[in-house]
């Protein structure tokens, strides 16, 4: 038996694992989970609508603050049926997609380092800080943002933030190759991932495991593509897919991602209509008796907001299906039969944030 | 829209109950009441929605809890359902009423279809099967809403709290749930705040 966190540098956050060994050779691997419980659920069924959507800034997933805002007004919208006017539907299209970057960077970085390559991980955040300056241009925050709001965003884009954001796209690709030339032909680095941690694919969809894991096990899923949402529908982008499932597959899948996403972006500015950026809501919107369950692509994959409303202006309960939850649940089948020095680049590459785990 | 589905489901299972049907909008607006969305403004009295329609926008069907394991294999295996991926299991509560209602949510990743499942249990004696045995992935969402809302899985292979800690008492997601702090954290906070003013919290000189 070995015990692994909950204050470990590579989990990432507050996660224990507890892991059963046979020599070197992993048994089996239980997670122990709910050091960041914080029942954003049952918070959420005090707060109004408005005050929710600061709430999943927070109570979520933090590296990716706009893509919670995002699910959980998307829930909001269709039980009301709010209309977005369509440039507030381009710029959180842009904004999520900065976002999807930001929390790749993060990832990568991390995850680099995890494995020892530490110069990647400065290269990683140089590019993040400049997206995180971006975001404060346009939101005031780094973090978290509260910029989405119920039928539309907060405020319009900057003068001159989409000039800047072009610049930023047009440079990134050549970052993206200095990742590349720092890791995808380091020999080490293929050892420590080519073939580890395999999730096949009737594994990965059974576990309900989603976004890029999913998409390095070979299911060809990605709500932006099935189930579009925002401009999604309207703009050209691939969904990269690998069939191998090990954790070399997941990093390229990212990769792949990252260059995609610069594409939307570009897209989407090129695209951004004029006009309104916010319908009229009342600040305490008070939705019909319902439920909806919105699903969005978050950076670490299949977010979805099942939302159930009594008519009042506070919602009646809301669950949030978090990625990471999931994604950590088939982590168990990832790591059996590997070695105890396996364990850190396969918790690394399925990308979890733990408060998005815990809630 | 998948509301074929819930048409297929009864077929073959009789005994479940269909959500009744989004209508659309203007077939909602009876005078006096709010419409919602763009057009809510303050009601008069907080009512809960007294009179509105409950408008299900997932297409979905009531499930009795004792053929819930066999309607979830049929709904995984056989065509046109292969829903093969369960997204979460979670509850909602209805006190009024007395009643969990167990929510299954499934999706299908070949035809991209979903449905909601629900199964109503009596609030005094919360118990379904589970359904571990067709969706592995619903192993850590039962076990969550079993933390949370206290309704037992009969047959799940590790039902334990998941979020809460192991002696936690009681299950905070249920509507009549309200926290205390436990009587360390008071008596620890006490004897810190004594010992910073020399009286502790709520005593007087």
């Amino acid at each position: 038996m070995l015990n692994m966190g909950p204050q470990h540098p590579s989990t990432h956050g507050v996660l224990r694992l507890v892991v059963t060994l046979d020599g070197e050779n992993i048994v089996e691997v239980q997670p122990d989970i709910g050091y960041l419980h914080s029942s954003v659920e049952k918070m959420m069924e005090y707060r109004t609508y408005l005050q929710n959507v600061a709430l999943t800034d927070r109570g979520m997933d933090y590296l990716s603050a706009l893509a919670n805002e995002e699910a959980f007004l998307l829930a909001t919208e269709r039980l009301g049926g709010i209309e977005v006017p369509p440039r507030a539907r381009w710029i959180r299209t842009i904004m999520l997609e900065f976002q999807r970057l930001a929390s790749h960077l993060v990832w990568l970085g991390t995850w680099a380092i995890d494995l020892g390559a530490t110069t990647v991980f400065l290269y990683c955040f140089r590019e993040r800080e400049r997206i995180l300056d971006l975001f404060e241009q346009a939101t005031g925050g780094r973090l978290h943002h509260v910029y989405f709001r119920p039928g539309g965003v907060y405020e319009d884009l900057p003068v001159g933030w989409t000039d800047r954001a072009l610049a930023f796209c047009a440079e990134f690709p050549r970052h993206l190759q200095e990742y590349h030339d720092l890791l995808t032909g380091n020999p080490i680095f293929q050892v420590r991932t080519q073939g580890v941690g395999v999730l096949p694919t009737e594994a990965a969809i059974a576990m309900g495991a989603c976004g890029p894991v999913a998409r390095a096990s070979g299911v060809a899923f990605d709500v932006r593509k099935a189930l579009p949402y925002e401009a999604y529908g309207e703009v050209d982008f691939d969904v990269p897919v690998f069939p191998q499932g090990d954790c070399w597959a997941r990093y390229l899948v990212r990769m792949e991602e990252m260059r995609q996403s610069v594409r939307i972006i570009e897209q989407a500015i090129a695209k951004l209509p004029p006009g309104e950026i916010r319908s009229k809501v009342q600040v305490t919107v008070k939705l019909p008796r319902g439920e909806v369950y919105a699903r969005t692509e978050s950076p670490r994959g299949d977010l979805g907001v099942y939302l159930v409303s009594n008519g009042d202006d506070t919602p009646y309960r809301v669950k949030i299906r978090a990625p990471s939850f999931s994604n950590l649940f088939a982590l168990t089948e990832m790591m059996r039969g590997w070695k105890v020095a396996d364990v850190i680049a396969i918790l690394g590459s399925v990308d979890i944030v733990l408060s998005d785990v815990d809630r | 829209m998948s509301w074929a589905l819930v048409d297929e489901l009864q077929r073959r299972f009789p005994e479940v109950e269909p959500f009744p049907r989004p209508h659309p909008p203007e077939a909602d607006a009876h005078p006096g009441e709010e419409s919602g969305g763009t057009a809510a403004r303050p009601a008069p009295a907080r009512g809960h929605g007294a009179g509105q329609v409950f408008t299900h926008h997932v297409p979905g069907a009531w499930v009795p809890a004792g053929r819930l394991v066999e309607v979830a294999r049929t709904l995984r295996d056989e065509a046109p359902f292969h829903l093969d991926y369960c997204s979460f299991v979670s509850a909602v509560d209805w006190p009024a009423e007395g009643v969990f209602e167990v929510t299954y949510h499934l999706f299908s990743m070949a035809r991209r279809h979903e449905l909601l499942l629900k199964v109503k249990v009596p609030r005094e004696h919360p118990v379904v099967p589970s359904v571990t045995g067709v969706w592995r992935g619903a192993d850590w969402h039962e076990r969550e809403t079993y933390d949370l809302f206290g309704i037992v899985f009969e047959g799940h292979p590790d039902l334990r709290r998941i979020m809460m800690t192991d002696d936690w008492v009681g299950h905070p997601l249920r509507k009549d749930y309200v926290y205390e702090d436990p009587r360390w954290l008071v008596e620890l906070a006490t004897q810190r705040q004594r010992e910073i003013d020399g009286l502790g919290l709520g005593e007087r000189a």
